[in-house]
């Protein structure tokens, strides 16, 4: 009979906690419309928070990367800016670059998504190690950029790079290239002829467009930015771009003196700085919203193949090449 | 119906007791019903009686969790049949069937557990708590259920549990070891 009771009571008890449970999870749903799909999701945090989301490496859509990618890879960073936007629990981002720079169409797919991204929540760079060229181009979309004393970035301009091996291959290995080709220029760049004045002009002319694209956007990331922060911002005019762009590198200290740089400041004052934009943004936000890792995996291949990648070595003989060997024939908005 | 309370009662405080009583008499349709209501826990706990939720999202969304509910169940029970084989000690699907289901039983306490996160009585932490606490209990009764069902030493039991567990990490690395070598090569 005891047993009987007990039962009965601890079946009772939890059939009026769903009952309890349900009730004030409808009056919850009625009032703001929230809608936890199982228990653990609502135990978990899905409350406003700063998302701070890290580019590391060269900047480029490589394939590789997209299936044992890392997630702070440019193609993770991508994703993430991507949720970024999308998410409404995400006030604020700190986009941490660490970066040499890369290839110009991906270079220019983060920026525009950052554009975005900046229309709607304020994103701040923080640059670590290195934000140069194409890191510097993506850099250039955000409302703030922070960078250490000691960082080194600018390298504002284009590079292509090929190699001429004709020589080592007819007089050392007696190897003849044989090539049909339906145009004058569709083997432009080959590695197994010198190049041609007019090949030389067309890419040129190539190497020119890239730059001016490069310069356009500063101007419109940078120097014609208007927003309402009230956070320290330097200005950035034309004139001082055109002078300085001209592929030299600056430390951090110097891109802050030419306004190419905001402020001078590491993680701690990025977060401290983009908590108050948000605050101003979003006026009835906490003013001290948590900084979240946000290069997170989102699908289970994702998760299965980062963590394999993260145990493979990162450095191989390539690593110790020129960069822009890596991409032959292309142009790079990349520091070598 | 008695029966099944002393069951639960059972299971529950006394459980060395009570797991012995199910193998000698097991039931499975008490299983079942135990599987299908600790499955259709979790969504019954995030709906809600307003016009936000459709019922018929909702009743799918039952027969969705008891589905996989019961597929877990009968997955579960058929891998450690055959790991239980390995070592001779198989032929024991139905009562370990039962008395897994059994070991389930702890999952209930969730539904209390649920209290602190959408009525806000105390902390979301307190929930937490409680939830773990029941996850701990059910994973001891189920190597309980280990246990009793191929009569196995408490210390067997962990090896039982940790044999899939490595042999899983094991697979793991041989497999994907070998590819991300040959992807290094390739690349």
């Amino acid at each position: 009979m005891k047993t009987k009771i007990i039962s009965i009571s601890i079946i009772v008890l939890c059939f009026l906690s769903i009952i309890v449970g349900i009730v004030n999870t409808s009056i919850k749903t009625t009032k703001t419309e929230k809608n936890p799909s199982n228990f653990f999701k609502s135990f978990s945090s899905e409350s406003d928070k700063i998302a701070l989301i890290s580019l590391q490496g060269p900047i480029s859509s490589d394939t590789s990367s997209s299936l044992i990618g890392e997630s702070d890879s440019a193609e993770g960073a991508l994703k993430a800016l991507e949720r970024a936007t999308d998410d409404k629990t995400v006030k604020g981002v700190i986009f941490r670059i660490n970066s040499p720079g890369g290839t110009v169409a991906m270079s220019q797919e983060i920026y525009g998504t950052i554009l975005r991204l900046r229309e709607k929540k304020p994103v701040a760079v923080s640059m670590a190690d290195v934000a140069a060229s194409g890191g510097y181009y993506v850099a250039s979309a955000a409302n703030r950029i922070y960078a250490d004393p000691g960082t080194l970035t600018g390298s504002i301009g284009v590079i292509m790079g090929t190699l001429n091996v004709q020589e080592l291959m007819t007089q050392k290995l007696g190897v003849k290239s044989v090539v049909i080709k339906s145009g004058k220029f569709k083997d432009t760049g080959s590695m197994y002829r010198p190049m041609t004045d007019e090949e030389q002009k067309l890419l040129q002319n190539i190497i020119n467009s890239a730059y001016h694209q490069f310069l356009n956007a500063i101007i419109d990331g940078r120097v014609k930015r208007t927003d309402n922060y009230k956070i320290e911002k330097t200005a950035l005019t034309e004139q001082i771009l055109k002078k300085y762009a001209d592929g030299r590198i600056f430390t951090g200290e110097q891109a802050k003196n030419l306004g190419f740089i905001d402020k001078i400041g590491g993680l701690y004052e990025v977060k401290n700085d983009i908590r108050k934009m948000a605050k101003e943004k979003f006026p009835s936000i906490s003013d001290r919203l948590p900084v979240t890792s946000y290069n997170k995996p989102t699908g289970f291949t994702e998760m299965l193949f980062g963590g394999v990648a993260s145990l493979t070595p990162h450095k191989n003989i390539e690593s110790y090449m020129p960069f822009s060997l890596n991409y032959p024939r292309q142009p790079l908005y990349m520091w070598e | 119906m008695n029966k099944f309370f002393d069951n639960f009662y059972g299971v529950l405080f006394k459980p060395s007791e009570t797991f012995d009583k199910l193998k000698e008499n097991p039931n499975l349709i008490q299983g079942f019903i135990i599987v299908v209501l600790i499955s259709i826990l979790s969504p019954v706990l995030s709906f809600s009686i307003n016009s936000a939720q459709n019922p018929l999202v909702q009743g799918l969304e039952l027969i969705n969790a008891s589905f996989w509910g019961l597929l877990s169940w009968l997955f579960f029970a058929s891998f450690l049949e055959v790991i239980a084989g390995i070592f001779k000690k198989g032929g024991k699907t139905k009562i370990f069937l039962c008395l897994s289901a059994f070991a389930l039983l702890p999952w209930i306490f969730l539904a209390p557990a649920s209290l602190f996160k959408t009525g806000g009585l105390l902390f979301k932490f307190t929930g937490v708590i409680i939830g773990l606490a029941s996850w701990l209990w059910s994973t001891i009764l189920t190597a309980y259920a280990i246990m009793k069902t191929y009569d196995i030493s408490p210390q067997r039991v962990i090896t039982f549990i940790l044999i899939p567990f490595l042999g899983g990490l094991l697979s793991f690395y041989w497999f994907f070891g070998f590819f991300t070598t040959l992807i290094q090569i390739i690349k």
